[in-house]
């Protein structure tokens, strides 16, 4: 969900769009069932941290498209700290052992 | 933000068809976009997952168990009937047993009852107990405490022959001052409370108020207004 929200930060985009990102931003190395995508997305409009609508895309297919909204922003800055406290944390550990 | 989602959660819930619409569609469409399809996975129970995550789940499975048990109980409506009239039964003598002790224990008697003290006479001996008021004593103590008690009342327990149409049958009774049923707040079913007149000792009218047991029991042998009695109570 976290992933899904850092890439919606940039720009809105369809769920294609967001497994496509999130796979070059790995760099390739997240391989995931792509459709998984989508519980993730419903949870994330539960919680109101995106919205969705429907657009044209450039090719003429109609797509529906997710935003982040300010509420979303907020919950990823907060996760990403979170995240990052954890990480640094379990690096000390590391390195004194 | 909880009252917002549960907002969006009841919107969801109230356009849901379409919504789940909109999701099929969009996923179908991711799933035509993949060069290999399968590496969608396994899309109905993904789509499950997805609408799961607006937590009406419960209320399909509650609409599908009572219909499947509908439908069971119509196909053996012995078993039906028995389960029924089971039921019945419990849910009726819990109603029967929890009015009785809701009524004879759970309510207070009287609502305002922490309102409500004794007021009783000591002895002056060393190890004297409570004693009886006299009634002027009661007078006094009512004027000299009007500031203290919004008002007072006296009782005394004797017994008093009644006859039910037996004979004479000894029966226990209160005799009481005036104020007795104001205070306590006890509408009376038929008639009224004893007035000032009647309270004065030495008064000589001789008036009762009967419980409704009692009054019952009279008004099956004889008519309810016309009572007979025997001194020291009379009724007229």
């Amino acid at each position: 969900m976290m992933l899904v929200l850092r890439v919606l930060t940039t720009q809105p985009l369809h769920g294609y769009a967001i497994a496509q990102r999130i796979h070059q931003l790995s760099a390739e190395e997240l391989r995931v069932e792509e459709g998984s995508l989508y519980p993730a997305l419903q949870k994330l409009l539960v919680k109101g941290w995106v919205k969705a609508a429907w657009r044209e895309s450039d090719s003429g297919r109609q797509v529906r498209e997710y935003r982040v909204t300010a509420s979303g922003r907020r919950q990823l800055k907060a996760e990403m700290a979170e995240y990052r406290r954890t990480a640094s944390a379990i690096g000390l550990l590391l390195d004194e052992a | 933000m909880i009252i917002g989602e549960w907002i969006r959660r009841l919107g969801y819930l109230l356009r849901r068809r379409a919504r789940e619409d909109e999701l099929r569609r969009e996923m179908e469409a991711h799933r035509a976009l993949l060069e290999e399809p399968r590496a969608f996975g396994n899309t109905l129970r993904l789509r499950d997952e997805a609408q799961d995550a607006w937590g009406w789940t419960w209320l399909d499975d509650l609409v599908q168990d009572t219909r499947v048990a509908l439908r069971m109980l119509r196909r053996s409506p012995g078993f039906a009937l028995t389960a029924i009239v089971t039921l019945a039964l419990g849910i009726g003598v819990n109603i029967g047993m929890f009015s009785l002790v809701n009524g004879l224990l759970l309510r207070p008697l009287y609502e305002r009852a922490d309102e409500v003290v004794g007021v009783y006479g000591r002895s002056t001996a060393p190890d004297g107990g409570s004693r009886g008021t006299s009634y002027p004593n009661y007078l006094d103590l009512r004027e000299g405490t009007t500031d203290i008690f919004a008002d007072l009342a006296a009782y005394s327990t004797i017994f008093v022959g009644l006859d039910a149409g037996e004979g004479p049958r000894r029966t226990m009774a209160s005799e009481v001052t005036a104020s007795y049923f104001q205070i306590f707040g006890v509408p009376l079913a038929l008639g009224r409370p004893f007035t000032a007149e009647e309270e004065r000792p030495g008064a000589d009218i001789p008036v009762a108020i009967v419980s409704h047991s009692l009054w019952l029991r009279w008004s099956s042998a004889r008519s309810p207004s016309r009572f007979s009695c025997s001194p020291p109570v009379d009724c007229s």
